[in-house]
């Protein structure tokens, strides 16, 4: 009897395990994720690349002249290789962004929908994570040129080929149509897993048309109709205000802190200072944007006499980081947050679109106006400064010198401070303001990135024929919308 | 093979192995969303010689001399990945340069950014001094593993006294070392102080005669240095780099081939002199035998090409040989053995 109660607690005690592969399960590092996290880190990501001014990560401030670097000069005159930087976007974007957006897709598709909800709602996660993979293959065409498309993102493809990047570029702005199609504003989307508008469809839809916007007017100068059509498509549907303005918050405790944050202050290095270009153009303006971007230095010769300037350390050259300005403090807090698009750069595009004759409201003036008071107030300063700013011969737009391009170009230049990437792009597609190569550079400035070096060394087939067919794998080739 | 009663032997093994159906971590384009796919696939193919002689030159009641000698080559090729994979990347570093395993190539290939050649000569940019690069970073710039490797044990015996001496030699094959890249670069080593070919401090800055008339040439006070090589025209690279700031010698201004060294080198690898109490002491105890010896283990380096490392002392064992970096120096090894034979 002993014996049978002692089999039987046996097994009773087997029973109460449930299953024993359940022991095996690594709960710490799963195997499967919720597509919402996915589409966070995805989102988390992208905006830290975007932010980032890391050397090994993100060197547009440098290309555009918005900072300069101190001791080690050499993203300031465009050496790419060192740092291996066209590897670490291009794996930023298809591994982190893309493919963890591809996944989250693909898992929201195959999560039944909770009882009660609404079928819209998934509909709505699927359409903007469309959107933000628009965005990310928008970045990776800017930046090469032609790019692995439509193989890409597929292990079962190592190698994949290389697709024209117009061709590529013309089918993200179908994509971007569905997508805009298929976003409902009466339904809610992903809540509080995102992080820039907290799922409010009606502000991804803005979002979704001012890219759009933005994407039109990159074929401005290749292929008029295509802008055009675009362009006019999106432009009542953009983003309206400041209030808009695709920004991601960051938190005041690492690893969510900005990554500014993380690069100037955390490291406790001092590898840049804002560049003469930049703070000798604001000040010949008279900027009011100034104290928003910049510390004051003094400048004066005479010992015991302090005079506080705006001084900008030699773009390229080697520059000793107490003698000049500094970044203002307010970008270096660990909750500043990361911009993804503003309504600034709406009304510059707009502006543009109405000097191109595309119908798209309003005159060049009144849109040059809305988008240079947007950047001041967005930056901290008031409606007065705004007006005394506009009604400066050198800013307004009846006066101020040159093209509608060199214009623009010039304002939207100081307007998107901080954002080196759209600035690079719009400076490449404008061709103003006129910046000089760095004082040491090993090239002109880039107008492209060179093939990452793994590409190269993994790829060499596909690599080369996609550097052929872009004009050579060289910073200074031209891409195919960048015609002047 | 032994001849000569056993005072000349003789040792060959020829052989070639094929290892097939790997588990391989393949690292892939990333367009595909991933970094290594791993595969159960590829056939790498070692084929071999390894000889041994050894003599005893001399042999005596209570000398003897022998000389082992031991020489080796392999030679390690890829001969298949994966259908449409034809490289194997073992690893990639900054600068751009990686160390690959291609098919049909030896295993440990390092690739980076070369010189750009014109009639066999360096090209120099004229405008800054500085040599001209070539834009892409698969060039070969040299292999991992060495041609022949070989070592020399010679051991002296005088009545209770041994004496023992291992040297190894290593000879061809390449490192890459990251740290001249960047050491030179910022100033580290002693190559980017001293006096130029003007006998002024290298490090002074460029002095023209007239600066606004480059043409009348530089001051006798000038810095600076002057790359050999060729100007894109073909003519000899007169214009100094100026080696005021950091770069001149390093990263910045050379291309990764500049860093790439021959990694022969020739070692002391191990030297020990050993004494055994004769047997006549030991009679009236337990022990049998008592061996007394000092070991001395890479004492001395004699011959090497890279600087400032032991060509040894690669990133890692294994794989990833051939890089070069943090190197630690090697340790000289002294031992004292105490052996007791019951």
């Amino acid at each position: 009897m002993k014996k049978i109660l002692i089999i039987l607690a046996f097994f009773a005690l087997i029973v109460s395990c449930g299953k024993l592969e359940d022991l095996n399960k690594n709960i710490k590092d799963p195997a499967s994720v919720p597509g919402e996290t996915l589409f966070t880190n995805a989102q988390h990501r992208i905006v830290n690349q975007v932010v980032s001014t890391n050397v090994n990560l993100n060197n547009f401030r440098l290309f555009v002249q918005y900072w300069t670097e101190t001791t080690y000069t050499d993203e300031s005159n465009y050496d790419l290789t060192t740092r291996t930087t066209p590897d670490n976007l291009w794996d930023l974007f298809y591994i982190n962004a893309l493919k963890n957006l591809d996944e989250s897709g693909k898992v929201i598709t195959a999560t039944p929908i909770p009882a009660g909800e609404d079928p819209a709602v998934q509909k709505n996660k699927l359409a903007i994570i469309e959107v933000m993979k628009v965005y990310c293959w928008d970045v990776l065409v800017e930046t090469f040129g032609n790019i692995p498309y439509s193989d890409a993102l597929d292990i079962n493809k190592p190698l994949p080929k290389y697709d024209d990047g117009m061709t590529v570029f013309k089918d993200l702005l179908a994509r971007l149509n569905a997508a805009i199609a298929n976003l409902n504003g009466s339904f809610g989307s992903f809540g509080a897993a995102d992080n820039m508008y907290e799922g409010d469809v009606p502000s991804w839809t803005k979002f979704a048309n001012s890219l759009k916007l933005r994407m039109g007017m990159l074929l401005a100068d290749v292929d008029d109709a295509t802008a055009k059509a675009t362009v006019e498509s999106a432009a009542s549907k953009v983003i309206t205000s400041n209030a808009d303005n695709a920004k991601v918050t960051y938190l005041s405790a690492a690893p969510n802190t900005n990554p500014i944050y993380i690069d100037l202050v955390a490291s406790a290095r001092h590898d840049f200072v804002p560049a003469n270009t930049l703070i000798d153009t604001m000040n010949s303006l008279d900027d009011p944007r100034r104290p928003f971007y910049f510390t004051q230095v003094d400048t004066s010769t005479v010992a015991g006499v302090e005079s506080l300037a705006y001084s900008g350390g030699l773009y390229g050259g080697s520059n000793n980081y107490l003698s000049y300005s500094h970044v203002a403090k307010l970008i270096q807090t660990p909750t500043f947050p990361g911009t993804l698009f503003d309504y600034a750069e709406v009304e510059f595009l707009l502006a543009e679109a109405v000097a191109r004759g595309y119908a798209v409201g309003g005159t060049v003036a009144g849109h040059y106006n809305n988008a240079i008071t947007a950047s001041i107030l967005d930056w901290g300063g008031t409606p007065a400064d705004a007006a005394s700013y506009l009604a400066n011969p050198k800013v307004a737009y009846a006066t101020a010198a040159g093209t509608y391009k060199q214009k623009i170009g010039v304002q939207s230049w100081i307007a998107y401070y901080n954002r080196g990437f759209e600035a690079w792009t719009q400076w490449r597609r404008l061709d103003y303001p006129l910046l000089e190569p760095g004082v040491d550079a090993l090239s002109a400035i880039p107008l492209r990135y060179t093939y990452p070096i793994e590409e190269q060394t993994l790829n060499g087939d596909n690599w080369k024929a996609a550097s052929t067919a872009v004009g050579g794998d060289a910073v200074d080739t031209k891409l195919f919308w960048d015609k002047f | 093979m032994y001849f000569l009663n056993r005072r000349v032997g003789f040792d060959l093994a020829l052989y070639k192995t094929n290892t097939t159906n790997q588990i391989l971590p393949l690292s892939v384009s990333t367009a595909s969303g991933y970094v290594f796919k791993n595969i159960n696939a590829g056939e790498i193919q070692n084929k071999g010689i390894e000889v041994i002689l050894s003599l005893v030159p001399v042999k005596t009641q209570s000398f003897s001399w022998d000389i082992n000698v031991n020489w080796s080559t392999n030679k390690n090729t890829v001969v298949s990945l994966y259908p449409g994979v034809d490289n194997y990347q073992l690893g990639s570093f900054q600068g751009g340069v990686s160390i690959n395993a291609k098919v049909g190539q030896p295993y440990g290939v390092i690739e980076g950014i070369d010189y750009t050649y014109l009639n066999g000569q360096r090209v120099v940019n004229p405008a800054n001094g500085a040599y001209i690069k070539t834009s892409t970073s698969n060039n070969v710039l040299g292999k991992v593993a060495p041609d022949w490797k070989g070592g020399i044990l010679n051991s002296f015996t005088y009545k209770n006294w041994k004496l023992t001496a291992l040297v190894d030699v290593s000879k061809g094959g390449h490192i890459w070392s990251l740290d001249m890249y960047y050491g030179l670069a910022t100033g580290l080593y002693p190559e980017t102080a001293g006096l130029n070919d003007l006998g002024n401090p290298v490090r002074n800055p460029i002095v023209w005669v007239d600066p606004a008339d480059h043409s009348k040439g530089y001051a006798s006070t000038s810095g600076g240095f002057i790359n050999q090589g060729v100007n894109p025209d073909g003519k000899p690279n007169t214009t100094r780099i100026s080696a005021a700031n950091y770069g001149a010698f390093g990263y910045s201004k050379n291309p990764d081939a500049a860093f790439c060294y021959d990694a022969s080198y020739t070692k002391l690898r191990e030297v020990s002199i050993s004494y055994s109490l004769p047997a006549a002491l030991l009679q009236k105890i337990f022990i049998k035998g008592v061996d007394l010896s000092i070991v001395g283990s890479n004492l001395w380096i004699i011959s090497k090409h890279l600087p400032y490392a032991d060509p040894e002392s690669g990133l890692g064992a294994g794989n990833l040989m051939g890089f070069s970096t943090g190197s630690l120096p090697t340790t000289k090894d002294i031992g004292f053995n105490v052996k007791l034979t019951f």
